[in-house]
């Protein structure tokens, strides 16, 4: 796999905090470079502070220029010509990791140390690709081209992939600690970093969050690299860029920011830049955390940002010209930016054929709206628009009510709530137990107090459905933002009957139009209107009417105050 | 230092959020002493009194009237916890009535109001029944009262109380149905009654012609009383001005066109017994005019009607007979017409509605009649045109004991059109 | 509906603008915010709808009964004009809004007070719908005290006041087709119900009468002066005027609805004695089986409108008040203006539903023709005599 560097365009001029520049430089020392191509690579571009290095994070630079980092500069030994010093430095330095392996060897007069961690190095490749050729090589050869430097003279004699040459003792420990050998020649400055990094990944699976029927099955992994790859299989072109960020001052994780170079407009990407320079996190352990570093409006509930499992939703996202987030450490990819109808839409939809898409994507709608009013509608009709039923059902709700001691808001709120807590226990208990719990509970909690009279029949009716039509909205994150909404919507209906409900739809419609993804509105294509647009948003037209070779995003772009 | 902290630190759309969030925080609030405070219009469905029929009674000779409201009972009405259905009276009354007396309807009903404990609402009520003895009197006040209460809903059919009291009507029930006010809809809705509830019943009381509403009795049969809607009660405006009964009613029915599903059975002229036939469909058009400030009426009713029982010895293949048949659904028809237009004539109610139509096709004509157009009514040349055509007379030929009485041998016979037991059309 | 020529609206030029950076979006002052001509027409469209169905169409009902098509027929084409003049005098204004007309007409100090005239009938315009609508809902719940109601709508349209024009903008779009989608389900299911020979005879109804109930149409229109205070917010005004014909025109359809059905459903004595014909007409409907009576549809119908409307008069209440005090921003007027609609509104609380109705009746028809006709007019005039004279005086200078 080939990765293509590229360097942020932009310098960036955030200020550092004092307890992270302490943290970066205790914890694993500066310089630490992301990853490394044979090639040469443009320099860096000089960072005017030192945040900006921390949050680059020599990402962006290749081993050759280190970051010239003020901090560095200050603090950072210089691996010097004595194999000796050089061992007693990293030693030093990893003093705190017992599985590092410091392997000297010595080929007639030639002194020579391979420094890795047995845990994270494949050992087998070590020994098979670097100790033994070193070990067997006559010496007269070994000797030839040192002189010239460390570098090239590994390309000849050490037949394993390079990642470069590091100077510094701090590279070198953070080099080791990525899992890649350091190879140390006495007499030499500098050390060779091995490409030898090799850990245990989980294979690529379906992904559990995103099932569906037909389609591509295949889902992200922990692995970066491996999700970088699926990517790129869907996208062999050129113009699929890749941006790697590191970010966390422990964790130093790597970030990749994905577009499609001409498709996605300009401006979202650097406006994704610079939210991610931005960030400052002692760890990021999944791409959650950046998501809250990310979004517009970190204080409400609708999701602003997508995420996805899935390869193939990605890449279908970057075709709109969307921005992709991919982290390493998390199964998740993060899109940008998306909207409420988006929300709507699951990966199968394109998968489909497009008159059940739309038959189905409108009763996803309905089951939205029922997720989002059913309950509080039941509570205003039963306490305050008893007119509006019909006699008969009237009657039969009259009848089933005439025992229950709460008012129907309080049982609703009690039943949505218990209902909710069902929920979580079967997504927390081990999957098995999980769903059992979850069918008895609902089964003997609704059966038993309605039997007991604690609650009516219609209310479990009711509180079922909407638990039905939370489930029915495709993307998690967002049907959560809904099932939050609903109780102050039933509160509303309990206090004010139709009319609060009213107000608390216009309100949420209000916060609605407000909300912006990047930028860029949250109900789009239909408001601010975007006729095209229109195309893919409850009905999907047939992909031969889908406009061919036009970013969305990139025709919906809107810099100031949108028109339409 | 505190300052460029926050601006390093927030994520992107932060700052510009607070004062949102103060306003969200004082909605919450808002919302949470409402809720302390209680709320004003809400009430439980289990504190409710849902009153699924009122009637209203003359008392005395003056003012008095005497209210009743009927009242559903739902612990009696629901399903059990098991699912079965409660049958309609086994476990006890599905309905309780109420009764009032006070110099008004309102007052009536407040006087109801005060004697059930719990909330009474209007909005489900299907029907009111008025006693005869209050139509008589004139019923503009509960009119009245039943359009300025919001709660009230004009689909409220209106019902007189054939010689009877209204409270005593609204406590009989239908075995069929649940619920009395059930009964009563489903009497309108199926068995072919003119569509009329309040707004209909106000619209007659103030346009050019007179309101009317169904006569309401009770039978008993098998020692269970139970409702059936049997007559018509003519209104002079909003005075109960006399009934409209059996072929009278029917002829109203043909007038209104409301007879889409009939069934009637002609006796087949020249043979013995009957032949039943059903519409199926009716077209009706009525025209008024005034030439000469002289009002004149057309009424012209196109009828398709079917054999459903050929009691006589009636050969449906023959044209003949076929078209003499025709001819006694006519007479029929026209009879059952006369009928009515001389009755309402007679009690000087437009009922039908001719002066509404003579005030909206012809303004102007309707204008110098309009004082006294009670008397130009019970005098107006009603022409009648009637034409009915039998479809569908049936595969069966001819019931077998045609055979013996006339007609050929056998239906092969008959069709040839042997003419057997043809005689001449009789009555006119 | 019918905003042709906005099409056109990707090619034209605009005002260079602050980058619309989500993150800088709430911080940075004075960001202008634009709306899209669809969109403001989409807006007054709503409003008018709403609130014409809900409240004039009755008042016209009660002028001329059952010839109530008629007078809408001829208000809304009227209208068509009364809105194009409208436009064209803020056309004639350099700012292109109402306040800049005056401005231009009258001189600063003049035409300060002229748009704090208007300022103050938005005001009162916007207590009306609050107070209305209270009156509304006081029919669902008799018991529940008006200010309730009327502290809900209020609090929530300052918040979108405080949002931004384009936000409404939104809204309105979001709205509109979904209302219409309702208005049309509804007449469909009143059909069963509609008696044609209702609406016989026609112009039965003395000349007066109808002139009334179309002047009362015609008021609804020159409540689109408050799109004046707003009209430099938009897109392209210069397309405004003929948009705006053409949208007044076609409303026409959409009023021939609701008046013609009260009459047909409930005939003329009864749907003039209604007190909104329209809500009864709404709450008459039946699906056997499936719906008693649509009160839902009222409900939601009125109060989106009465909401969006409010919105509309505080939005064009703020924009006066920037324009007459000269602030950094106009939302941050959103409260003061709340604070003066909430007291005007209190002070109509004794004024029952007759009182009010009988005011829009009778005093309110002049008063708008004044103000939605009379005075534009007049400073159309103003304008081009200027416009003249400044020649004249530069040459004779």
């Amino acid at each position: 796999m080939r990765r293509q560097l590229r360097q942020p365009r932009q310098p960036r001029r955030s200020r550092p905090i004092l307890a992270t520049r302490a943290v970066s430089g205790k914890s694993s020392g500066q310089g630490t470079h992301s990853d490394i191509q044979g090639k040469t690579q443009p320099p860096a571009p000089p960072a005017e502070t030192d945040a900006a290095a921390f949050a680059a994070e020599a990402g962006d630079g290749p081993l050759s220029t280190p970051v010239p980092d003020v901090l560095a500069a200050d603090h950072e030994r210089l691996l010097e010509r004595s194999l000796s010093d050089n061992l007693h430095a990293l030693r030093q330095a990893l003093a705190g990791s017992p599985d590092m392996v410091m392997h000297t060897l010595t080929n007639g007069s030639l002194d020579m140390a391979v420094i890795y961690v047995e845990s994270l190095a494949d050992v087998q490749a070590i020994h098979q690709d670097v100790l033994i050729p070193l070990h067997q090589a006559a010496t007269s050869e070994l000797r030839v081209g040192l002189a010239a430097g460390l570098e090239d003279w590994a390309r000849v004699h050490v037949p394993m992939a390079l990642r470069g040459q590091v100077d510094g003792v701090a590279s070198a420990v953070a080099a080791v600690l990525r899992g890649d050998a350091l190879l140390l020649v006495e007499g030499c400055s500098g050390g060779v970093v091995l490409r030898a990094a090799k850990h245990k990944e989980r294979a690529i699976a379906e992904p559990d969050t995103e099932a569906l029927i037909r389609g591509p099955r295949e889902g992200f992994v922990e692995t970066l690299a491996t999700n970088l790859s699926l990517l790129r299989r869907r996208l062999p072109t050129a113009a699929l860029i890749v941006e790697t960020h590191t970010l966390g001052g422990y964790t130093r994780t790597q970030v990749a920011l994905c577009y499609l170079e001409g498709l996605a407009p300009q401006p979202l990407v650097d406006e994704v830049r610079q939210r991610l320079a931005r960030i400052q996190l002692d760890g990021a352990l999944d791409s959650a955390y950046l998501e809250e570093w990310l979004e517009d409006h970190p204080f409400f509930p609708f999701p602003q940002i997508q995420n996805t499992e899935r390869p193939d939703t990605t890449a279908a996202a970057l075709l709109e010209g969307k921005v992709a987030l991919l982290m390493e450490g998390s199964p998740f990819a993060l899109i940008g930016p998306v909207n409420l109808w988006g929300a709507l839409q699951a990966a199968e939809d394109y998968y489909e054929r497009y008159l059940v898409v739309t038959l189905i994507r409108s009763i996803r709608f309905l089951f939205l709206l029922f997720a989002l009013f059913l309950p509080a509608t039941y509570v205003a009709i039963s306490t305050f628009h008893q007119e509006m039923l019909p006699t008969k059902l009237l009657l039969s709700v009259a009848a089933a009510r005439e025992v229950t001691p709460l008012p129907a808001v309080l049982e609703c709120l009690l039943m949505e709530i218990s209902f909710e807590a069902l929920r979580e226990a079967g997504v927390r208990l081990p999957r098995i137990v999980g769903q059992a719990i979850s069918i008895v509970g609902a089964l003997v909690i609704g059966q038993a107090a309605v039997q007991a009279g604690m609650a009516s029949a219609p209310m479990v009716i009711i509180v079922s459905i909407t638990g039905i039509a939370s489930f029915t909205i495709p993307r998690y994150n967002f049907a959560v933002a809904i099932r939050m909404l609903r109780f102050p919507m039933i509160i509303l209906a309990g206090t004010l009957g139709l009319f609060g409900i009213v107000l608390g739809g216009l309100l949420v419609l209000a916060h609605l139009c407000s909300l912006r993804s990047f930028g860029q509105p949250y109900l789009q294509p239909v408001t601010p209107l975007v006729w095209s647009g229109l195309r893919d948003v409850l009905v999907r037209a047939p992909h031969w009417l889908q406009p061919v070779r036009q970013s969305k995003v990139r025709r919906w772009w809107r810099e100031e105050a949108p028109r339409g | 230092m505190a300052n460029r902290m926050s601006r390093g630190m927030v994520p992107s759309g932060l700052v510009g959020a607070r004062h949102r969030l103060r306003a969200g925080a004082v909605a919450v609030c808002l919302i949470l002493c409402m809720m302390c405070s209680g709320c004003w219009d809400a009430h439980e469905i289990d504190q409710l009194a849902i009153v699924t029929v009122s009637g209203l009674d003359a008392v005395g000779d003056g003012q008095g009237v005497l209210g009743s409201v009927q009242i559903a009972r739902p612990s009696q009405l629901g399903t059990e916890q098991g699912g079965s259905p409660t049958s309609g009276g086994g476990a006890g009354q599905t309905f309780v009535v109420v009764q009032g007396q006070a110099n008004s309807p309102a007052a009536a009903l407040e006087v109801i109001r005060r004697q059930v404990p719990r909330l009474l609402i209007l909005s489900h009520r299907q029907a009111v029944v008025l006693g005869e003895a209050y139509a008589a009197r004139g019923v503009a006040p509960l009119i009245d009262e039943m359009v300025r209460n919001p709660a009230s809903r004009l689909r409220t059919i209106v019902l007189v109380a054939y010689h009877a009291r209204a409270v005593d009507l609204l406590r009989a029930s239908n075995p069929l149905e649940r619920l009395p006010a059930d009964a009563i809809r489903g009497l309108e809705e199926q068995s072919g009654l003119p569509r009329y509830n309040l707004k209909d019943f106000i619209n007659g009381m103030y346009g050019p012609s007179d309101p009317f509403a169904l006569g309401v009795r009770q039978v008993s049969s098998g020692g269970r009383p139970k409702l059936v809607i049997d007559r018509i009660a003519v209104f002079h405006k909003d005075r109960l001005a006399g009934w409209l009964s059996g072929p009278a009613m029917d002829g109203f029915l043909w007038l209104k066109g409301r007879m889409q599903t009939h069934q009637f059975t002609v006796p087949m002229p020249g043979l013995s017994g009957e032949v039943g036939v059903q519409v199926l469909s009716l077209r009706r058009r009525l025209t008024v005019d005034a030439p000469q400030g002289q009002p004149r009426a057309k009424v012209q009713l196109q009828v398709r009607t079917e054999v459903v029982e050929n009691g006589s010895a009636f050969n449906p293949n023959d044209p003949q007979q076929m078209q003499r048949l025709q001819q006694a659904v006519e007479r029929h028809i026209r009879e059952e017409v006369r009928a009515t237009l001389t009755e309402l004539q007679s009690l000087q109610a437009d009922a039908v509605g001719f002066g509404d139509l003579l005030y909206a096709r012809h303004p102007r004509a309707w204008k110098p009649l309009q004082t006294q157009w009670r008397q130009r009514f019970a005098q107006m040349p009603v022409q009648l045109a009637i034409d009915v055509r039998v479809d569908r007379s049936g595969l069966t030929h001819v019931p077998p004991s045609a055979n013996q009485t006339g007609a050929g041998p056998d239906g092969q016979a008959g069709q040839i059109g042997e003419d057997g037991g043809a005689s001449p059309a009789s009555g006119g | 509906m019918g905003q042709r020529g906005s099409r056109r609206a990707p090619d034209q030029a605009r005002p260079s603008q602050q980058p619309n950076r989500p993150d800088m979006q709430h911080r940075v002052p004075g960001l202008p915010a634009k709306v899209s001509n669809r969109q403001i027409l989409t807006y007054i469209t709503l409003v008018t709808i709403a609130y014409g169905h809900f409240v004039t169409i009755g008042l016209v009902f009660r002028a001329a009964g059952r010839d109530a098509w008629v007078a809408t027929s001829l208000g809304c084409l009227l209208g068509g004009g009364v809105v194009w003049v409208q436009f064209c005098v803020w056309q004639a204004a350099r700012g292109r809004s109402l306040m800049a007309a005056c401005t231009e007409a009258l001189g600063r100090w003049l035409g300060a007070l002229i748009s704090a005239v208007y300022g103050l009938l938005f005001v009162c315009l916007a207590a009306f719908t609050l107070r209305e609508q209270a009156l509304f809902l006081g029919l669902i719940y008799p018991t529940t005290p008006p200010l309730v109601f009327m502290f809900f709508l209020l609090w929530g349209s300052v918040w979108v006041v405080r949002s931004g024009m384009e936000v409404a903008g939104r809204m309105a779009q979001l709205c509109l087709p979904f209302l219409v989608l309702l208005g049309l389900l509804a007449s469909l299911a009143t059909l069963p119900d509609k008696d044609f020979l209702r609406l016989l005879p026609v112009l039965d109804h003395s000349s007066m009468q109808l002139l009334h109930a179309t002047l009362l149409v015609v008021s609804l229109f020159c409540d689109w002066v408050v799109v004046g205070a707003l009209s430099d917010g938009v897109d392209q005004p210069q397309l405004l005027p003929r948009q705006a014909f053409w949208v007044s025109c076609l409303l026409v359809l959409a009023f021939l609805g609701p008046a013609t059905g009260p009459v047909l459903v409930f005939g003329e004595p009864l749907a003039q004695s209604l007190a909104y014909p329209t809500y009864s007409e709404i709450q008459f409907i039946r699906l056997t089986g499936v719906v008693e009576r649509l009160d839902v549809i009222g409900v939601l119908l009125w109060t989106i409108g009465s909401f969006l409307r409010l919105v509309l008069y505080l939005l064009a209440v703020t924009r006066v008040l920037h324009h007459v005090t000269g602030g950094p921003r106009s939302q941050l007027w959103a409260v003061p203006a709340a604070w003066l609609t909430a007291g005007c509104a209190i002070s109509l609380l004794p004024l029952s539903r007759e009182d009010l109705h009988t005011l829009l009746y009778q005093m309110y028809p002049l008063c708008a023709l004044v103000l939605g006709l009379g005075l534009p007019a007049l400073l159309w005039v103003a304008i081009r005599v200027r416009a003249t004279r400044r020649p004249q005086q530069q040459a004779a200078a």
